[in-house]
């Protein structure tokens, strides 16, 4: 059996939505004010789905991820992972660096892996396996300030990835990243979702890293977030970066995101 | 090596003071009973020493339960503070304020509440470590930035797992701040403690010395205490050094 493929929970009946947003509302109160960041907002997404958000930073993305984690009750309507309440049932990685500082990379990963409890010697085993696929081997003992920031994201990944949770939200992943280090990260990513297919929601505020990775990218408006257009990138992964058609997809997205377009459309 | 030069200047002021401090003895013919030379009091601190580690025993045995105890019940109270918000609203100008009110002051109360024992001046090394310690803590436990949490909550940890996994890691060296702060003091706190009333440890040596116009012996303990209270700084410091190095 592929060591980190799949949950152990139970595997979800066909047809069955991995995540739902329906009609929520999310409020922050204010001094002056409720801010509405989430004004009605519905989402639905598909088991085995890759779906990417790109939206205007301070929009609601982050928001929408923790509402789907079940880190934010919403002020009104539902989330639901595979049909039930979301909390404990997903893994979330932060926007930002979410690493314990105290523990090395693999404490980390396994870090991850006791919150289900005492970890058995051969997920143990399994973890340090999977360090070679994420890039990582060698650095096991290493503690986060010893790594680059690329490897420090890395790790982030890794251990949302070998949670063993049915959905991965994942909150700008590659923030934080020069461009290089950025298209390499993309790359190894579409790779590793290849080997440890995943459904995942992928926040970013970079549309061709939407693109390249979505099954479906999703263009948010400014706050309160809501849905302007929904694109479809063409053929499975991995996608030719430079092709035309991603990058008339790219213009199209950018189109929408611009805040002229929003002044006409209000 | 720099560092070590860094040094200098204030070891060349302590090395000036003491010949002044030697000369001036010597020059006055200065009795042990007014003011020991350096030299003297050296020569008694070899001596003695025996009989001072005798004593020192239960000083430090005194400092230890009080750290122990002082430590455990500020874990406790800052966890409980930290979790019931009413509680910690409650406590934090409590703990701020009561800083200020010299423990020492409540000693000899102590004494007579609890008796000559170990207990009343384990109890005045509790209260100075007991209140830095809760106040780093609670410090400490709120300061952990909510990402860090997040990746646990949203895996469904429960607060006794974020505690273990999370917080109390995290708030770590913020502990060990107040426990330094608080085991200086606890040191100083069951001497005097010893000097109310006791029948051993160094505060009561001390005492007992000077009565009997034994200055020598009183400085050689103060240098004593000196030492011990460095030592104990110097082990929780270069501990918090350690943990703060991977943040
Ligand atoms: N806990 C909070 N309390 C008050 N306001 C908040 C809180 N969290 C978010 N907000 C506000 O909600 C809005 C949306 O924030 P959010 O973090 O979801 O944006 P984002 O789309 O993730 O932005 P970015 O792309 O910059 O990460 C912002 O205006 C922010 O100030
Ligand atoms: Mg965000």
């Amino acid at each position: 059996m592929n060591p980190a493929a799949a949950p152990t929970s139970s595997r979800p009946a066909e047809g069955e939505t991995a995540l739902e947003l329906r009609d929520v509302h999310v409020a922050f109160p204010l001094p002056q004010g409720a801010l509405p960041v989430l004004a009605g907002f519905s989402l639905a997404v598909a088991p085995g789905e890759v779906v990417g958000l790109v939206g205007p930073s301070g929009c609601g993305k982050t928001t929408l991820l923790r509402v789907s984690a079940g880190l934010l009750r919403p002020g009104r309507g539902e989330v639901r992972v595979f049909g039930r309440a979301p909390r404990g049932r997903v893994a979330y990685m932060p926007q930002g660096d979410s690493l314990l500082p105290w523990r090395t990379a693999l404490g980390n990963v396994l870090a991850a892996l006791e919150v289900d409890g005492p970890v058995p010697p051969e997920a143990r085993r399994r973890a340090q396996e999977l360090f070679g696929r994420f890039g990582l081997s060698g650095f096991e003992k290493s503690f986060p300030h010893e790594l680059s920031g690329g490897m420090r994201q890395r790790v982030a990944l890794l251990r949302t990835f070998l949670a063993r949770r049915e959905l991965l939200l994942l909150d700008e992943p590659m923030g934080a990243l020069d461009a290089l280090t950025r298209a390499e990260l993309q790359d190894w990513l579409v790779e590793v979702l290849q080997a440890l297919p995943r459904t995942v929601v992928l926040v970013t505020h970079d549309v061709e890293e939407a693109l390249l990775l979505g099954d479906r990218v999703l263009v948010l408006s400014p706050r309160p977030a809501r849905p302007l257009q929904e694109v479809r990138p063409a053929g499975p992964r991995p996608r030719a970066r430079g092709s035309p058609e991603l990058q008339a997809l790219r213009l199209r997205i950018l189109e929408a995101l611009s805040p002229k377009r929003h002044a006409q459309t209000g | 090596m720099r560092k070590l030069a860094s040094y200098a200047p204030a070891a060349l002021v302590v090395v000036l003071l003491l010949a002044l401090w030697e000369g001036g003895c010597r020059f006055f013919r200065l009795p042990v009973y007014v003011l020991p030379a350096p030299s003297r009091v050296f020569r008694t601190f070899v001596h003695d020493l025996p009989l001072f580690l005798e004593h020192a025993a239960v000083t430090v045995q005194e400092v230890a339960l009080g750290l122990g105890i002082g430590t455990a019940l500020g874990i406790g109270v800052a966890v409980v503070a930290f979790y019931v918000r009413p509680v910690g609203q409650a406590l934090t100008p409590f703990l701020v304020g009561t800083q200020v009110v010299p423990i020492f002051a409540v000693a000899p109360l102590l004494v007579l509440w609890f008796g000559y024992g170990i207990w009343p001046k384990v109890a005045v090394a509790s209260l100075i470590t007991f209140f830095p310690v809760a106040i780093n803590l609670l410090d400490g436990l709120r300061s952990v930035r909510s990402e860090l949490l997040e990746f646990f909550q949203a895996l469904g940890a429960r607060e006794a797992k974020l505690l273990r996994l999370v917080l109390l890691p995290a708030a770590l060296p913020f502990l060990l701040s107040g426990l330094r702060v608080g085991a200086t003091l606890s040191l100083v706190g069951a001497t005097l403690g010893e000097w109310v009333g006791a029948s051993q440890g160094l505060g009561y040596l001390m005492i007992r010395e000077n009565a009997r116009l034994r200055l020598d012996r009183v400085f050689a303990i103060v240098l004593l205490l000196t030492l011990m209270g460095l030592g104990l700084f110097g082990t929780l410091g270069v501990l918090e050094r350690l943990l703060r190095r991977r943040r």
